[in-house]
């Protein structure tokens, strides 16, 4: 291959994982949501808990079953599209409420400093000690193992990570001219949380969401693996690959198919949110 | 520099106070008798009003937790009525499983990083750099336990080069003993070569695109080979040695569903295990003893950091 050819090539794959194309990845996650979505109204597919017990383990492109079906002959394309709504709620929806708790939290620290500050700073890095999965285990087992609860499980890790990005920023804030200007002429501390503060650490925050939902979707898979995630017949993307351990040498697809669709949309977060984060770095 | 680690220990005390409190209130403030869910909703009241007896149960939660900590302070974290076993006996009993496959995969992780890290950075963003960084992104998207299941189904199920599952201790042999734990190791390693990959490279192109010590190294006549190894290589160590330290909890996690897709006996498949059966007393112990740990290791990083760079010991 010529160097010029092949500097053309390091260019292309450099622009696909670094460069200006965040609408790429942004569409790659838009057609994933739209699939899982919309899907199932608009394609003609079995119900997702559907056993068929005359058409176990067809293999992928088989008719009636685009993407086969696991041995209980329930139907990957409908299981994998409907799992996916559990996969996208549950790593959407922690992440969201860890947001609007840990940014509070760090908006607060960082906003009042001294006691308030070392008193929330120290409770998260108790939380902290904790590692991920262990906190989510504990706290799903023992609020019983449904959608809602391991949303609240899984948003546990993401508090301290946000609290401590929102207090970094609010901290920056503080000292602006503005704000400054805004504390002499009286404005009271709501006026200047509100209109200055919270504007300002909004967006720093919703990006680093697209990787944290990320790392959230991995947990919740792994929670489904351990048997802890959604109570079965339901799905996830998770417990779909889970479930096809036992026949992984005969029908690896039925852990495969689910694998791609989680690993599609990990790295289409991933390489949202580090893009655009990467976009206000540089101003 | 002893001021800085005595105020590092003295903040230490109320997070690991916190982290007791946490585990103990977190299985112990839940509705309904702890007894009742040890023994399972069709037991006779005598048998409940017994283990309650015996766990005091009957006590105020804080003395209960006043009374467990004490124990604890002194290596007793409880008896499972379960198992009928000692908790600190059963942790003891597992954690060098964990431990085994936690390091190698740190240490294979890291070993197959360097080599890699050191080619990438020679060309910043050339087709090297960009493939193998664009291959540390994707391995981060894939969870443990689903590469774990392709390990098993390529290198044991397709070509038998290794057992699917189970664990050989060491005292059963070296060879027998590695190969048990191969697959699990590679599993956790992928990712850990990820990180590391991404970590070093970073770290080393910006060393040699700025820092005047490489320029100086290198106007005073050294070779390459020897500014990346005495002056690049040398401070790269220090990230690190902090990715070592902040990655130690998700190694944890991940630790936890790898022994229980390879059925090894470590201190994860113990959580997993007791969480199941419902062992409150084993499963806070457990809580109580990883979350310490990763307190302490981060204590370490701090103290073998300050040994590294002696420029923070001024700045702390």
């Amino acid at each position: 291959m010529p160097s010029s050819a092949l500097g053309t090539t390091a260019q292309a794959l450099r622009s696909f994982w670094r460069g200006g194309k965040p609408w790429f990845w942004g569409c790659v996650l838009v057609a994933i949501v739209a699939l899982c979505y919309l899907g199932p109204l608009v394609i003609p597919l079995p119900a997702p808990n559907s056993t068929d017990f005359l058409h176990t383990l067809t293999p992928p492109l088989s008719p009636g079953h685009i993407l086969g079906t696991d041995s209980l002959g329930r139907d990957l394309l409908s299981r994998c599209l409907y799992g996916g709504r559990i996969s996208l709620e549950v790593g959407f929806g922690a992440v969201a409420l860890g947001l609007v708790i840990g940014s509070t939290l760090g908006i607060l620290a960082g906003y009042k400093g001294r006691l308030v500050d070392a008193t929330i700073m120290r409770a998260l890095d108790i939380l902290l000690a904790f590692p991920a999965l262990i906190l989510a285990l504990v706290v799903a087992t023992y609020l019983g193992p449904n959608e809602r609860n391991i949303i609240l499980a899984i948003a546990f890790f993401t508090i301290p990570a946000y609290a401590r990005l929102a207090r970094a920023t609010t901290l920056r804030i503080r000292e602006m001219d503005y704000v400054r200007a805004a504390r002499m002429w009286g404005a009271s501390d709501w006026y200047v949380g509100f209109w200055h503060v919270f504007p300002n650490v909004i967006l720093p925050v919703t990006t680093y969401a697209f990787i944290l939902v990320g790392v959230a979707m991995i947990i919740q898979a792994a929670l489904s693996f351990l048997g802890l995630g959604v109570p079965p017949p339901q799905a996830s993307w998770g417990s779909i690959i889970a479930s096809g351990q036992g026949d992984l040498s005969v029908a690896p697809y039925i852990s495969l198919i689910p694998g791609a669709f989680l690993f599609l949309s990990v790295v289409a977060l991933n390489r949202l949110g580090d893009n655009l984060q990467r976009r206000i770095a540089s101003g | 520099m002893t001021t800085v680690l005595g105020r590092r220990v003295v903040q230490l005390i109320p997070v690991l106070l916190g982290v007791t409190v946490l585990s103990y209130l977190l299985l112990n403030l839940l509705p309904g008798n702890v007894a009742v869910t040890i023994l399972g909703p069709n037991a006779s009241a005598q048998a409940i009003a017994k283990l309650t007896r015996e766990m005091g149960l009957n006590q105020p939660v804080y003395l209960r937790y006043l009374h467990w900590l004490w124990h604890a302070l002194h290596g007793n974290l409880g008896y499972s009525y379960v198992t009928n076993q000692s908790v600190t006996a059963a942790i003891v009993q597992s954690l060098p499983v964990t431990l085994e496959i936690i390091f190698s995969a740190q240490v294979v992780g890291i070993i197959c990083a360097l080599p890699f890290a050191l080619v990438a950075a020679r060309n910043p963003n050339g087709l090297v750099d960009s493939s193998l960084s664009a291959l540390a992104y994707s391995t981060v998207a894939v969870p443990r336990f689903l590469l774990g299941m392709i390990l098993i189904l390529l290198l044991a199920a397709y070509w038998h080069l290794f057992p699917a599952t189970g664990f050989t201790p060491l005292t059963q042999g070296v060879v027998a003993n590695l190969r048990s734990v191969a697959l699990p190791v590679m599993s956790m390693a992928a990712l850990e070569f990820a990180l590391y990959f991404r970590v070093l490279r970073s770290d080393i192109v910006e060393q040699l695109a700025g820092e005047e010590y490489v320029v100086t190294a290198a106007a005073k006549g050294a070779g390459r080979g020897r500014v990346l190894v005495r002056h690049v290589l040398r401070n790269a160590l220090l990230s690190v040695v902090t990715v070592m330290g902040l990655n130690f909890g998700p190694l944890i996690s991940g630790a936890v569903v790898i022994e229980v897709l390879f059925a090894l006996p470590g201190i994860g498949h113990l959580l997993i295990n007791s969480i199941l059966g419902r062992d409150v007393v084993m499963v806070q112990g457990i809580v109580v003893f990883v979350a310490s740990a990763v307190v302490f290791i981060n204590l370490l990083v701090d103290i073998i950091y300050t040994l590294l760079d002696p420029r923070i010991r001024y700045n702390a």
